[in-house]
């Protein structure tokens, strides 16, 4: 028997560890030439173990007896998107919280992002959305010289403000701004994307809800700003029974949510609903009259 | 390759920073790891807002204990990994503490163990480990690890790594039927395992006998 080289050796078990099971044949008591190198070298041993047990968790994954399930099963998932305000909610975070041994504020590597509250992540049912009938479409082409206008106005905003607060504010603005510019573009992109018009309380268009397979955007310009104890909740509505998805953020004149439509949600956004928004306090229950509602199609 | 994967080294150095307080190594970190622990999360919650909640406190554990991260124990996305299914469970448990509406997905292969999973904190092991809660708490959480993993993957990448694994056919039979040279299903299948092993690496294993030295001992101990 030629003993095997470590290069060598480590190739032959990258060509085991392609076949599920293969690497169970080698072990201690394997007199081949590849087994008796793993036996001597700790760094394959090491590999033949991580090999192992990603197999092993492969096999897990799939679960035992009756309850199994192919691995075709399991890579039927389309990648979920992490909600883009997080990130700059976990940044706003960390430079909220000392951290016992640092100095504040004198952090290595400080970076700009913006620092904006976490808003509720809206979870609405894509699976049920794109059975949807389309309907009239509003010009919502419209909509994105208003975002883009909007966007504009905020910046220039925030480059004249000089109280840090207002600056903090505007970059928020923006940050939750380009979200949205971003949704509708991929809403837009979505050839089975749809719109309806939402309505005021005395039945005229002030906005639209429009969604694709993936986003979920709602704008309007038929709101004030609430005052500092009340938010404008987003919600679905069906069999007389409010799921809260999200709530309204403010920029300018317009008032604007994004969400996203995933198949794993807890709030289904089915044909025949409604979806609507409502001034509601901070804290506390809600449930008033809604202000603009948009029905889903039947 | 050493186990966990190329970025292992990487991710110990950024951990390293962020223990100095350097926001960009932590904010790499997140755009490295945020999609895979939320998309994880996501899975074994069903639940978006949760899993976002879930996310924050992972990161929020990461820029305030990074120094207590120890290569010796294990990658590094295994210790983000065992803080985010930490939290996850903890999660689950006080989910299960009130009524909850939970969609069920016919094409969900978990949708079955949705109410066993809501109720596990208040069952105690017993019978054969398959009925193990605790256990079928950990099979969820490795599926939908490996869920999100495949989900990440090229299609092709994806194909292979399911004929190998649900119709057990080797490497060559896996050219035959795709029409393809073996060099190529080679290449995929390299590429795809290497992406599981990655991911895969240090998650715990899944039967009693090797729980108590299950690898993720590290972020279990240091999280609380």
């Amino acid at each position: 028997m030629t003993p095997l080289d470590h290069a060598e050796a480590h190739e032959r078990l990258a060509d085991l560890a392609l076949e599920p099971g293969a690497l169970d044949r080698l072990g201690p008591a394997t007199t081949d030439a590849l087994g008796a190198h793993v036996v001597t070298c700790e760094t394959c041993r090491r590999d033949v173990e991580a090999w192992r047990r990603t197999h092993t968790r492969l096999l897990d994954a799939r679960g035992p007896g009756e309850d199994r399930v192919e691995l075709a099963q399991l890579a039927g998932d389309e990648p979920i998107v992490v909600p883009p305000e997080l990130r700059g909610a976990v940044l706003a975070a960390a430079r909220r919280t000392p951290v016992a041994g640092r100095s504040p504020g004198g952090a290595a590597g400080r970076i700009a992002v913006p620092a904006e509250v976490v808003a509720p992540v809206p979870v609405v049912s894509r699976a049920s959305a794109i059975r949807l009938p389309v309907r009239g479409r509003p010009p919502i082409g419209r909509l994105l010289p208003l975002v883009a206008v909007l966007a504009i106005v905020i910046v220039g905003a925030g480059v004249v403000v000089d109280q840090a607060g207002r600056a903090d504010r505007a970059v928020q603005e923006v940050a939750r701004l380009e979200a949205v510019t971003a949704s509708l573009n991929r809403v837009l992109r979505d050839p089975a994307h749809q719109v309806v018009n939402l309505r005021g309380a005395d039945g005229s268009a002030s906005g639209s809800l429009s969604w694709s397979s993936r986003d979920l955007v709602v704008l309007t310009t038929a709101l004030e700003p609430p005052p500092p104890d009340r938010v404008y909740r987003c919600w679905i509505e069906r069999d007389g029974k409010r799921s809260p998805v999200g709530q309204m953020w403010f920029a300018g004149g317009s008032a604007f949510w994004n969400g996203t439509l995933d198949e794993w949600a807890t709030t289904s956004f089915e044909a025949g609903g409604t979806f609507g928004v409502s001034l509601e306090p901070v804290a506390g229950p809600a449930g008033n009259p809604a202000v603009l509602v948009a029905q889903l199609p039947d | 390759m050493t186990p966990g994967g190329d970025r292992d080294p990487d991710d110990g150095l950024l951990l390293r920073r962020v223990a100095g307080g350097d926001e960009a190594a932590f904010m790499t970190l997140y755009d490295r790891h945020a999609g895979a622990l939320f998309g994880t999360t996501v899975r074994f919650l069903r639940d978006r807002e949760s899993a976002a909640e879930v996310l924050q406190d992972v990161f929020m554990a990461i820029w305030q204990r990074a120094d207590q991260y120890d290569p010796r124990f294990g990658s590094a996305f295994g210790w983000l990994l065992g803080i985010a299914r930490n939290r996850a469970i903890d999660r689950l448990r006080a989910e299960s503490r009130r009524p909850r509406a939970v969609r069920a997905w016919t094409d969900d292969p978990d949708a079955n163990d949705t109410v066993d999973l809501l109720d596990w904190a208040g069952r105690r092991r017993s019978g054969p480990a398959e009925d193990d809660p605790v256990i079928e708490v950990d099979r969820r959480w490795t599926r939908s690890l490996v869920r999100t993993t495949l989900a990440e993957m090229p299609p092709d990448e994806r194909q292979v790594v399911v004929l190998a694994y649900d119709h057990a056919l080797s490497q060559s039979e896996i050219a035959a039927r795709l029409g393809m040279p073996i060099g190529t299903v080679k290449s995929r299948t390299r590429r795809a395992l290497a992406r599981l092993r990655s991911r895969l690496a240090d998650v715990p294993d899944l039967r009693p006998g090797d729980r108590a030295e299950a690898s993720v001992a590290q972020p279990s101990e240091l999280d609380r």
